[in-house]
């Protein structure tokens, strides 16, 4: 029986054929000692013919994990990714070619994996994550994140963890990311371990300049940048808020810091410099991008199949000297606003202004918010950030001392136009 | 608006009539794909040079191929992405690149052969006779290749003048050009050809395609590189050779991306080739069908020609002789191997020297010692004469300086030492902070063990010039060395005992003005302290007989930049891990620690052992009667103990006794089993992974930055984490 066992296992595709799953069968066919007591035997024991993966991202990480989860043996693999294809693509993100050029990543990522790797379906969307509702989501028996932005994994994750609350069933999470020769693979399981936000504290703060050396005396390429999109930006367009996804403002900004830099002589203006200065990002390697992707593969192999326990849950992975992993168990936090707890309880200086707690708020490693608005439990407006008509009524507010418009204990609620969700803050005044 | 620059053109016959109207056409379909530029068109042809919308690129691709019909044409696209047009013009030419010559006077259809920049690299690497650089002298100014010609000539009907003269009679020589993209080269290639000549050969999209894939420091090298793989396919290189005696199998086809149905039966090798080659247009592959084993044992000097082997699937014997071939020849060795979700490589070379290890902090500002011009720099403050502007925007450096020579004048000469007197010294620096904005004390306050701290040759470095290979310089010393050598002289003598400088200075808080002095006057120090090593290296160079171009100032320069963070790794052979010395104590105690994954390791060593008496890995599902007591799953379970379980835990046993480790009490039969269960199975994912690590390894080697490992890794992907072992 043992000799057939990697002829007959995942032959229920009729265009498999002799051997092809014999490495992979070898493990699905027999239990291993750190096999999970559900472990069963055999292919069609393990959720791998029905698992229903999404992929968010199809650039450096997402080509990679689709490539990945095809040969693993995954059937039903789904795709999101609202960018098109650039030529500064094409080195790293190996599905595509220079004839893709201008051609949306999912579609020709998904055509790419669909073509070589026989019996495997992927389906493509072109769009934005938020364009998807629970009932697309909740289809899914694993959701795997390549993405670079910690706005769209903040919004993946708690779209997944909400869900997650309301089916009463764990969607797992499988988030990886990179940074140069730095990477982390993480296995997230809604409701039992940490979720994203439980962990935001942990990105390093992005560099920020004086104010008054970007405004007077920069000394280097970043400072006329900063200088650009910090100072110039809102001086020329008023209201427009800078979008780093828009090409346009990216391009005005380079612009910009090219001419200050011009007149303080100040070289090293590039536009991918713009780009990572405004959106703080490092260059990706396509060396980590390989290991990161395959071990977040791994484990939703793992999890399908239960051939092997699932990291629990956090790998660390930097590769300029040596090769260097540390794998640990991030622990939960409490009062995470996505998983935890509803309110946090936060002590604020009884003399602060709004505009001066809103700055807090802002600096706060574990909130990391854009622009807050605030409300009472009770729906009085404290400050608002839009729409403009309520904007200018509750700027008065600004100026005013927090302890004027709330009591000691109170609830207030701050949303963010970049979360799906809202913070609810239990304020002691001190 | 994010752009695109790109350039293309197409020679192709245009009759003359249809110009005006392809020109209007142009004008109006460009224009509403909001591109600009610069587009010629002639009854040759059409050269465009142009700025699009990056959004519009997918346009203008089908707009080429099937509007205008220009045949699948190149787009050559600059590295810098920024509008260069301020509108878009259309012109009809009489030719679209302007030679001077009469129509007809050759044959624009006899084109030269156009080299890919891999292929023109390696062809330049041997010297040709003649390489000339068909640009105007303002764009060879910038740089050109090595040995080419130049003509200082304003056009290019000059240059083709110049082209004429030079080449007149050589028929038979092989000609190489390149210009900027490729077009003029193409127009003087024809000429050539249809003067007579044999072999004309033209760099492909130019200088924009060869600068395009040689950006960045070290992509030279890894390009370049001639890397074999013994059974195995890795990627990110520029030469590659498969050697692998097998035909792909139906397994094979399930766990390779690129390999599909209709390669069943074929040479792996060959097939293997084809796959890389797809993955990358770029980098060139061959293949060998021959079983490697045979091959190390009937020619094992086959492998001397690579700049890099990676091995996989090799047993030991022929692995052991394999590694001890390429040892003797300095030639780089990586073996992997995977069984299941467990992954191991192991990097061979006898040494290797690395200058750019990317530190992540290289300054060095010589507080203690100040370099020449600093001190009289920072006499020109005044600190109580300014206002507070002024103050607030004090050099930290500047700040340093005057309070360190305020305490040397107080305590002999001497830096403050100790806990005690840098809390002192923060005081008198707290003290002349004249309130709380002012960050540059902050700055300073900050600096104050760095700058405490007595600046000298670090003991890690000192022990690198201490090296025997840094005392007997010889006529097969490496760059490395001679430099390294260099170095300490210098340190000896003009360094006055310091390396030298970096000349990096850290971003600070002062005035655009002030820091741009201090960045010079650090700036000059390192340039003079380079030349003094340059000026060595001449030296050294010239008494072993070498010319002193043979190492290039940017070397040297590279060098003295990073002197502080030089590295060598002398890596342990296989013959010592294997059978002269063995880490037995590590081993012993990595084994004890039962979060360790050493123990794979172990497992991998036993199965070698395993394949040597039965010929065939340890597979808990072939068993040679499994057929015979068909039953329920404990029976597969209880054969697959007595067939594989038992004799491959036998094996580990003795094979821990002759490292001197009892295992009694150690928890390994879990692995033995994990192991027997994986059956040697390659799981994509573990492929990928392994993949990924092995080549940025590879990477590091090749091109000599950033530290590689020392000297195996074990990737665990039940547990996903990694362990580093000196074996
Ligand atoms: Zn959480």
């Amino acid at each position: 029986m043992a000799a057939d066992n990697s002829t007959t296992a995942m032959q229920t595709d009729s265009r498999d054929w002799a051997d092809r799953w014999r490495h992979i069968n070898k493990i699905l066919d027999r239990r291993g000692p750190f096999c999970d007591n559900s472990f069963r035997e055999g292919y069609e024991n393990t959720l791998l013919p029905q698992c229903k993966v999404l992929v968010i991202g199809a650039g450096g990480l997402g080509c990679e994990i689709l490539k990945n989860l095809a040969l693993s043996g995954f059937k039903d693999i789904h795709v999101i990714d609202m960018d098109t294809i650039d030529v500064s693509n094409l080195n790293r993100q190996f599905l595509f070619r220079p004839s893709d050029v201008g051609r949306p990543k999912a579609i020709v990522a998904a055509e790419f994996v669909k073509n070589r790797v026989a019996g495997v379906v992927v389906t493509p969307y072109h769009g934005k994550i938020q364009d998807k509702d629970d009932d697309y989501y909740k289809q899914f028996q694993i959701v795997i994140c390549g993405l670079d932005s910690v706005e769209a994994r903040r919004w993946m994750n708690a779209t997944i963890v909400n869900l997650s609350q309301e089916l009463g069933e764990a969607i797992p999470i499988i988030d990886g990311g990179t940074e140069g020769f730095k990477g982390q693979a993480r296995v997230i399981i809604p409701t039992v371990t940490s979720c994203y936000e439980c962990s935001l504290d942990m990105l390093n703060k992005p560099t920020t300049f004086p104010i008054c050396t970007i405004a007077n005396t920069p000394r280097l390429p970043e400072h006329c940048i900063e200088w650009a999109y910090v100072l110039e930006w809102p001086k020329v367009f008023k209201n427009e808020k800078l979008d780093t996804d828009d090409p346009k403002h990216i391009q005005w900004v380079f612009e910009a810091a090219l001419e200050r830099a011009r007149q303080f002589k100040i070289a090293g203006i590039t536009y991918s410099l713009t780009q990572g200065v405004v959106k703080n990002i490092i260059p990706a390697i396509a060396s980590t991008n390989a290991i990161i992707a395959a071990a977040c593969c791994n484990e939703a192999f793992k999890i399908a199949t239960t051939s092997a326990p699932y990291l629990d849950n956090y790998m660390m992975y930097t590769g300029n000297e040596g090769v260097y992993t540390y794998t640990f168990q991030h622990q939960k936090k409490p009062d995470c606003p996505v998983c935890g707890e509803n309110s946090v309880n936060v002590d604020v200086n009884k003399n602060w202004t709004v505009e001066e707690f809103i700055e807090w708020l802002k600096e706060k490693p574990d909130a990391q918010l854009k622009k807050p608005s605030l409300m009472t439990a009770d729906n009085k407006k404290i400050y608002l950030q839009a729409p403009p008509i309520l904007e200018r009524s509750t700027r008065p507010n600004l100026e005013k001392k927090l302890s004027s418009l709330i009591e000691d204990g109170d609830t207030i609620i701050v949303t963010d136009s970049t979360l799906p969700f809202s913070l609810q803050l239990v304020v002691s005044l001190i | 608006m994010e752009w695109r620059t790109l350039s293309f053109y197409r020679f192709k016959s245009i009759p003359e009539k249809d110009l005006s109207q392809l020109r209007e056409k142009m004008l109006s379909d460009f224009g509403n794909m909001n591109i600009v530029g610069r587009i010629y068109i002639a009854t040759e042809g059409v050269n465009a040079q142009m700025s699009c919308p990056k959004e519009n690129i997918g346009w203008l691709r089908e707009y080429c191929d099937n509007i205008l019909d220009l045949g699948n044409v190149d787009f050559n696209f600059a590295t810098e992405h920024a509008k260069a047009f301020g509108a878009l013009h259309v012109r009809i030419r009489k030719q679209i690149v302007a030679d001077g010559l009469e129509s007809g006077s050759y044959d624009i259809t006899k084109q030269p052969n156009h080299l890919t920049p891999e292929e023109w690299h390696q062809a330049l690497s041997s010297k040709p006779q003649l390489v000339i650089d068909m640009r105007n002298h303002y764009e060879s100014e910038i740089g050109y290749f090595e040995g080419a010609i130049c003509p200082d000539v304003d056009t290019f009907r000059e240059s083709v003048k110049v082209m004429e003269e030079v080449c007149e009679g050589k028929q038979d020589q092989e000609v190489y050009m390149y210009c900027t993209g490729g077009i003029r080269c193409s127009k003087a290639g024809a000429m050539l050809l249809s003067a007579g000549f044999k072999s004309v050969n033209v760099l492909k999209g130019g200088i924009t395609a060869y600068g395009r894939l040689w950006a960045a420091t070290g992509q030279a090298a890894l390009e370049s590189s001639n890397v074999c793989l013994v059974n195995g396919n890795a990627t990110g290189i520029g030469f590659f050779t498969v050697v692998d005696g097998r035909l792909v199998t139906g397994a094979d086809i399930g766990n390779n991306f690129f390999l599909t149905l209709e390669a069943l039966g074929q040479p792996r090798a060959a097939k293997v080739t084809e796959y890389l080659q797809e993955l990358n247009e770029d980098v060139k592959g061959s293949f060998l069908v021959e079983d490697p084993i045979n091959l190390i044992e009937t020619s094992p000097d086959y492998f001397l020609q690579f700049s890099l082997v990676i091995a996989t699937e090799l047993p030991e014997k022929p692995l052991l002789r394999l590694a001890e071939i390429l040892w003797d020849s300095a030639v780089p060795l990586v073996v992997v191997r995977s069984t299941g979700f467990i992954g191991y490589f192991r990097i061979l070379k006898p040494e290797h020297t690395i200058v750019e290890t990317h530190p992540e902090n290289i300054v060095d500002l010589r507080l203690d010692k100040p370099i020449p011009g600093l001190e009289a720099y920072a006499q020109t403050f005044d600190f109580e004469g300014m206002d507070n502007m002024d103050h607030g925007h004090i050099p930290y450096v500047v700040i340093l300086i005057k309070y360190l020579n305020q305490w040397k004048k107080e305590h002999n000469g001497e830096l403050p030492k100790g806990t005690q007197e840098r809390n002192l010294f923060k005081e008198a620096i707290l003290s002349g902070k004249r309130n709380s904005d002012e960050e540059n004390f902050d700055e300073a306050i900050a600096s104050i063990w760095k700058a405490c701290t007595p600046t000298q040759v670090p003991s890690k470095v000192q022990v690198i010039l201490n090296d025997l290979l840094c005392d007997n310089i010889t006529v097969e010393s490496s760059n490395f060395w001679i430099i390294a050598r260099a170095v300490r002289e210098f340190v000896a003598n003009e360094g006055l005992g310091l390396l030298p400088l970096s000349g990096r200075l850290p971003d600070m808080k002062a005035y655009t003005q002030s820091y741009v002095d201090l960045q010079n006057i650090y700036r000059q120090k390192a340039r003079q302290d380079v030349a003094a090593v340059q000026a060595r290296v001449d030296k050294i160079l010239s008494s072993l007989g070498r010319s002193s171009d043979s190492i290039s100032h940017e070397e040297i320069e590279s060098f003295c930049k990073n002197a502080a963070f030089i590295e060598v790794i002398r890596y342990r052979s296989l013959q010592e891990e294997y059978i002269n010395d063995p880490k037995k104590e590590d081993i012993s105690r990595w084994i004890r620690d039962s979060e360790d994954s050493i123990a794979y390791y172990v497992l991998f060593r036993a199965i070698d052992r395993f394949y040597e008496t039965f010929q065939r890995y340890p597979d808990g599902a072939t068993l040679p009667d499994a057929g015979d007591d068909a039953g329920d799953g404990n029976d597969d379970e209880q054969s697959v103990f007595v067939y594989e379980f038992n004799p491959l835990r036998k094996i580990v046993t003795s094979l821990l006794e002759e490292w001197g480790i009892d295992d009694s009490g150690l928890d390994i039969d879990d692995y033995v089993h994990e192991v027997c269960r994986s059956g040697g199975s390659e799981l994509p994912n573990m492929a990928a992974l392994l993949g990924g690590l092995v080549s940025q390894e590879i990477i590091k080697l090749i091109t000599h930055q950033y530290i590689p490992l020392n000297n195996s890794c074990i990737f665990d992907g039940i547990k996903a984490s990694s362990r580093t072992y000196v074996l």
